[in-house]
């Protein structure tokens, strides 16, 4: 085969590749059909196909993320603790290094590795845990979780995670050592997360309730100094209205929209001097933001109370991706490298043979687009503090004109005075 | 035929899980975590010292009966889900069984009872109810919580967990017994794997 011919025939395998990736689905590709189900609000759908696709042993703890979470949204919490717990001991195992899944992403593929949840997922996978045990009114449960992202964040990170991933799982760590009585515990993990607020990428995001917090546990622990800091970093603050958190009271935390999602864009080029394809496949992040912007709870006798937003991982997850595209795009070049010299040594046995090494090489070099795609992408909280003859409670969600979107009614009648009752709630549609 | 029938031999080698019994008293250290042998360690020690203390004695002396305990919290305050039911439970076992003091059941062990107590008031013979108001108050509540501190550093952790129990009188307030037992684990994990 003359030199020229097989350049055609590469440059017509080039414009094939488009069409025949299509079909090349990794596993990351498999599970937009399970948030599409979760956006139509088809939670049962969306957990039925999430089953049916099943997971091999190196996305082992990707399907169970995402079981966990999914099970939580139907408000299987027993399922979902079970999920979640058969996940830990797969993560703490995969922090070893693997030399084979490494190797296979410096010469093979990208995603060739078992998934290990970037260092925000498994902090949210750890509070979205410790939600489930306080739904179940379990606080001593929760409260292990809470120590577990403190131990987590202390072993992988010297006490603070990257890009502030940490903000809002030690916010609601504090909010569990409070509901079990141990201010001095709470406030220290809201010292962590208004630090970890900071810390932050993207639009300022600090709540007011965290600076509540902060004003009345340091007054209340008589640390005078620290309480003015605070009440100069949230001027609109007033000690005096702050809920006193050993009253009755109702926490409602909202889950709106999913994390962005991670899609493939790839490029073809051919080499003109030897007619070689080279591709190069990287992924980038489409939004899946809800429209919830407000929400508010009531009950007899109260206009209305209005919840903050509390967790935005949009900015989170763009600025880990940012952290991560130097190394992919390093072991992309690796990999086209040791393809080519592949292809090369093909080429010694027949020009066909190289061809087709080299259209191989080209077709699986899929970009990685595996991540916990079901987490939810915003977190809202409500503080709902409750005379003793309140029995419901009346949870709204509402787009950014006032529209009404959900609502949804918590019995909180069985709540005894002096106690703090956690709920959830899921908007994931757009 | 080969092929078939080795195909067939390593389905049936690959499907079955692999089972062994092993004594219940083996030491078995999979991951580090809190296990069955801490437990196990736990109320052997506490059962040896809460017996071996005067607190019993005093209480023949001074009351005329055997003590009788309640279990109250016994609170998870470590850094993992533990159950500490386990434990609790072979100590109950143990003190029960040396005939030395007595148990009563615990707030959510009695409601069962209470239930069944009314519903007998309700549709028992009467020569066969047993009625309300004859529980024995217990004289003691058993208390006590698990620790953790955890150190780690890389690949290696070092795990302390501390038990505390205590006997509170139910009468007035005094701590009669303490009893406390430490387990300290140096877990080092692979930095690699397969």
């Amino acid at each position: 085969m003359t030199s020229s011919v097989a350049g055609g025939l590469r440059l017509l395998v080039a414009g094939t590749l488009m069409l025949i990736t299509t079909a090349c689905v990794t596993y990351g590709h498999q599970l937009a059909s399970v948030d599409n189900a979760l956006q139509q609000g088809n939670v049962s759908g969306a957990l039925q196909l999430l089953d049916a696709l099943g997971a091999s042993r190196r996305n082992e703890v990707l399907y169970l993320v995402n079981k966990g979470a999914i099970l939580r949204m139907q408000g299987d919490i027993e399922g979902s603790i079970a999920a979640f717990e058969a996940a830990k001991p797969l993560m703490r195992f995969q922090e070893a290094t693997s030399i084979s899944e490494t190797l296979g992403e410096l010469s093979v593929v990208e995603g060739s590795d078992a998934y290990q949840p970037r260092p925000f997922e498994q902090l949210h996978m750890r509070a979205m845990q410790a939600l489930n045990f306080l739904e179940t009114g379990d606080v001593e449960s929760a409260r292990v979780e809470a120590l577990q992202i403190d131990a987590f964040l202390e072993r992988a990170f010297d006490g603070a995670a990257p890009q502030g991933g940490d903000a809002f799982p030690l916010y609601l760590s504090g909010l569990i050592f409070e509901a079990n009585g141990e201010p001095d515990a709470a406030l220290v993990s809201y010292r962590k997360a208004y630090r970890a607020y900071q810390r932050q990428p993207g639009p300022a995001l600090m709540p007011r309730d965290l600076g509540e917090r902060l004003v009345y546990l340091a007054d209340r622990l008589g640390l005078d100094s620290e309480r003015d800091e605070y009440a100069r970093a949230f001027p609109s603050v007033s000690l005096a209205d702050v809920p006193d958190s050993r009253q009755r009271q109702l926490l409602v935390v909202v889950g709106a929209g999913l994390v962005p999602r991670r899609v493939e864009v790839s490029q073809v080029q051919q080499d003109q001097l030897s007619g070689k394809i080279y591709r190069l496949s990287l992924p980038r992040l489409v939004s899946r933001t809800s429209r919830v912007a407000q929400v508010t709870a009531q009950f007899a006798g109260e206009a209305g109370i209005a919840g903050e937003r509390v967790s935005m991982l949009e900015p989170v997850a763009r600025a880990t991706l940012e952290d991560e595209m130097p190394g992919l795009i390093a072991r992309a070049i690796a990999r086209n490298v040791v393809k080519n010299a592949a292809a090369n040594q093909a080429g010694k046995e027949s020009e066909g043979l190289e061809l087709f090494v080299n259209f191989v090489s080209a077709v699986v070099e899929n970009a990685d687009v595996r991540s916990w795609s079901t987490l939810p992408g915003e977190q809202f909280l409500l503080r709902v503090p409750l005379p003793d003859d309140v029995g419901d409670v009346t949870v709204s969600l509402q787009d950014r004109f006032g529209v009404p979107l959900f609502q949804e009614t918590f019995d909180v009648s069985s709540l005894a005075e002096n106690r703090t009752a956690f709920r959830s709630l899921y908007w994931l549609q757009r | 035929m080969a092929v078939v029938l080795s195909a067939t031999l390593l389905a049936a080698c690959g499907s079955t899980p692999k089972v062994q019994r092993i004594d219940t008293e083996s030491v078995t250290d999979l991951s580090g975590k809190w296990n069955d042998t801490d437990s196990r360690l736990v109320s052997q020690e506490m059962i040896a010292d809460v017996l071996s203390r005067p607190w019993i004695e005093e209480h023949r002396r001074t009351e005329g009966n055997k003590p009788t305990i309640i279990v109250g919290s016994i609170r998870n305050l470590s850094h993992e889900h533990i159950n500490v039911q386990t434990f609790v439970a072979d100590m109950e076992r143990e003190l029960i069984n040396s005939g030395r003091v007595d148990f009563v059941a615990s707030s959510t062990e009695r409601t069962g009872v209470r239930e069944e107590r009314l519903d007998q008031d309700l549709n028992s013979r009467e020569d066969t109810r047993n009625a309300m108001g004859q529980e024995i108050g217990a004289d003691y509540m058993l208390t006590g919580t698990i620790n953790t501190i955890v150190d780690a550093e890389g690949r290696r952790q070092v795990t302390y967990y501390q038990v505390d129990l205590t006997l509170i009188s139910m009468k007035d307030n005094r701590k009669v017994w303490i009893g406390q037992k430490k387990i300290k684990k140096d877990i080092q994990r692979s930095s690699y794997r397969p």
